[in-house]
């Protein structure tokens, strides 16, 4: 099947999948500290898979372009699971 | 009755031009200032949790997963249809970029029957935080969202007129602008919609 032999076809199934395993955790498991902690890590594999296969940032002129998505996506995830964990007191 | 010319370079990634594009520092210096915007929202829900709690409880959730939904696959229309064009199948470029626009529509019209259902139930941003920074943050991502249908709407008219590299690299820059716009909203979302 070349629909599967497509790494952008897959992302896109990959994301959907994420996103709805995101709904299902809030819906069905937990809406609590540590559900909250899985869709933030969650959603940022999905920011990943979409600059990677979608924007292609390893292909932009400048490797700091590379770069600063994986420190941007660093830093959703200490400032939302800082923010997350200082009110569950584990900070 | 369109003629395509058959000009365009045939290239595995993003052409020399789109990556050397300016439209890189605008998607960095966007991202900064949402990310910043985020810190705010946290910030300002650390001070007042049951407020944020109990106002995002009337949010509509399955609009806000409607939307990300709409989001993902419109961003992974426009990725397809930069594949078309760079095989030399603009004809499918073509049809994977109007779907992706009519996509973007869809997203517009959900946030606004948004906006109406909220404004309607009393949802007021005088006196709460939460609605403040709601509304502030979903309608400069709306912005970003119309901004990336004019753009979309302009690439496809070029490519329609005349298919060759300089129009590639056109997608390839605007694909890049609304694929930030679907990266944004996979962090809008949790944040507004999900996380308690």
């Amino acid at each position: 099947m070349v629909f599967f032999q497509n790494r952008v076809n897959l992302a896109w199934m990959g994301l959907v999948t994420i996103t709805c395993l995101a709904w299902l955790i809030v819906e069905e498991v937990s809406a609590g500290f540590f559900g909250s902690c899985a869709i933030i890590l969650l959603s940022v594999l999905k920011v990943n898979i979409v600059s990677s296969v979608f924007m292609e940032v390893r292909h932009a002129a400048l490797p700091g372009y590379a770069i600063f998505f994986k420190v941007w996506i660093f830093l959703v995830v200490i400032i939302f699971g800082g923010v997350f964990a200082y009110h569950r007191g584990l900070l | 009755m369109v003629k395509y010319r058959k000009s365009a370079v045939i290239t595995e990634h993003l052409s020399e031009e789109a990556a050397n594009s300016g439209v890189w520092i605008f998607v960095t210096i966007d991202m900064i200032i949402f990310l910043l915007l985020f810190v705010v929202f946290l910030t300002e829900r650390s001070n007042d949790i049951p407020l944020f709690i109990s106002s995002q409880l009337h949010l509509n959730v399955t609009i806000g997963f409607i939307n990300t939904i709409i989001l993902i696959t419109s961003s992974w229309l426009v990725a397809s249809s930069i594949q078309s064009f760079r095989k030399n199948v603009p004809h499918n470029g073509i049809r994977s970029l109007n779907l992706a626009l009519f996509l973007g529509f869809l997203f517009l019209l959900f946030k606004l029957y948004e906006y109406t259902e909220k404004i309607n139930s009393g949802a007021s941003i005088i006196g709460n935080y939460f609605y403040l920074l709601y509304f502030t943050l979903t309608f400069l991502h709306m912005l970003h969202v119309i901004g990336g249908i004019v753009g979309l709407f302009i690439v496809r008219g070029n490519l329609i007129r005349s298919f060759d590299r300089k129009a590639l690299q056109s997608i390839e820059v605007v694909g890049i602008y609304w694929h930030m716009v679907d990266l944004l909203w996979i962090i809008l979302f949790p944040l507004l919609y999900l996380l308690r």
